[in-house]
């Protein structure tokens, strides 16, 4: 039996090293910060998460122009992979988001309706609706396409995620950037930031193979017999 | 991230704010209508829900991640068999 150890390994076990560092860090090396305290620990994985999940829905994006300028199969695996992706990392952001709203820091509130939140809602939902329209097409050109502009139609909520905190300021506070962020709190966030970039590449490219692969044994497949005339006729 | 930046600065020890801390106060009376109750004070039910947090997200990574390699595996073996 062939033994495959593809390149995108490498990645993964640098990003899961970098994981480990930056979540004890997080967790157990840097002090609480003084107003939400203990609770604030999540921000070492919620903030590099979003991060990601932004980043990696515009791949998602760049992917489906690419799909619709190329029509090729590797482009089609590379914009379902990615799409998969951010939802994924975009669910994770909902659930970490909503733990920490709800362990005191927004009260015993799980969900607020304010427009960061909101926002998320519906990118989720989105790239949910994206990969469910996919699913529904079997013939090649017509699901890379649909895929394609149901991306970027999704994709238009992406900056609205990222700005809606400065155009209608809610609950949840503003952009972290090194500026806003104390010293002590940058390393453990990059170390982190950089991990799930590198995990998510590992992802994706997995998935895209996955692709690939099912495709592939779809075509050493026979196709089926086709059906009698008569029969789609009605059988006269 | 304002309020991390103005609050490591007013405690770069990281001690526990007193109840009197100017900040604190004004925290809490400008966003007094909103459910953010400024100061967060249950240590240990916070440390519940950050460790749930950090076990939940990566479970989900983990478990994608299984799901993945498993079917790619399946597809790599069935083509070579």
């Amino acid at each position: 039996m062939k033994r495959y150890f593809d390149w995108e390994h490498g990645l993964l076990l640098i990003g899961l090293a970098l994981l480990g560092w930056g979540c004890s860090r997080g967790l157990f090396g840097v002090p609480a910060e003084v107003f939400m305290q203990e609770i604030f620990r999540i921000f070492f994985l919620h903030v590099p998460t979003a991060w990601n999940s932004l980043l990696i829905g515009t791949v998602a994006f760049v992917a489906a122009i690419g799909t619709l300028l190329t029509r090729s199969r590797r482009w089609d695996a590379f914009l379902e992979a990615s799409v998969e992706v951010t939802l994924v990392l975009i669910i994770m952001v909902l659930i970490q988001g909503s733990i920490w709203g709800h362990g005191g820091t927004w009260g015993d509130t799980w969900w607020e309706w304010e427009p960061r939140l909101t926002a998320s809602a519906v990118m989720a939902l989105s790239f949910a609706g994206v990969l469910s329209l996919r699913s529904f097409l079997e013939q090649f050109d017509r699901r890379a396409t649909w895929t394609a502009v149901a991306t970027i139609v999704a994709y238009v909520d992406v900056p609205i995620v990222y700005l809606c905190v400065k155009w209608m300021p809610g609950l949840h506070q503003k952009q972290s950037t090194p500026e806003t962020v104390s010293d002590i709190y940058h390393w453990p966030l990059r170390a982190n930031a950089i991990a799930i970039l590198l995990i998510a590449i590992w992802l994706i490219v997995r998935r895209a193979r996955l692709t690939l692969a099912r495709d592939a044994a779809r075509a050493d497949q026979p196709l089926p017999e086709a059906p009698q005339p008569g029969l789609i006729a009605g059988g006269d | 991230m304002d309020l991390v930046r103005s609050a490591w600065a007013e405690n770069p020890e990281g001690r526990d704010p007193a109840p009197e801390e100017t900040l604190a106060v004004e925290t809490q009376q400008e966003t007094k209508n909103n459910p953010f109750d400024g100061v967060v004070t249950n240590n240990s039910k916070a440390l519940q829900h950050v460790y749930s947090a950090y076990g939940i997200s990566l479970a989900i990574l983990l478990a994608y991640a299984l799901v993945v390699s498993f079917r790619l595996a399946r597809y790599r073996t069935g083509r070579e068999s």
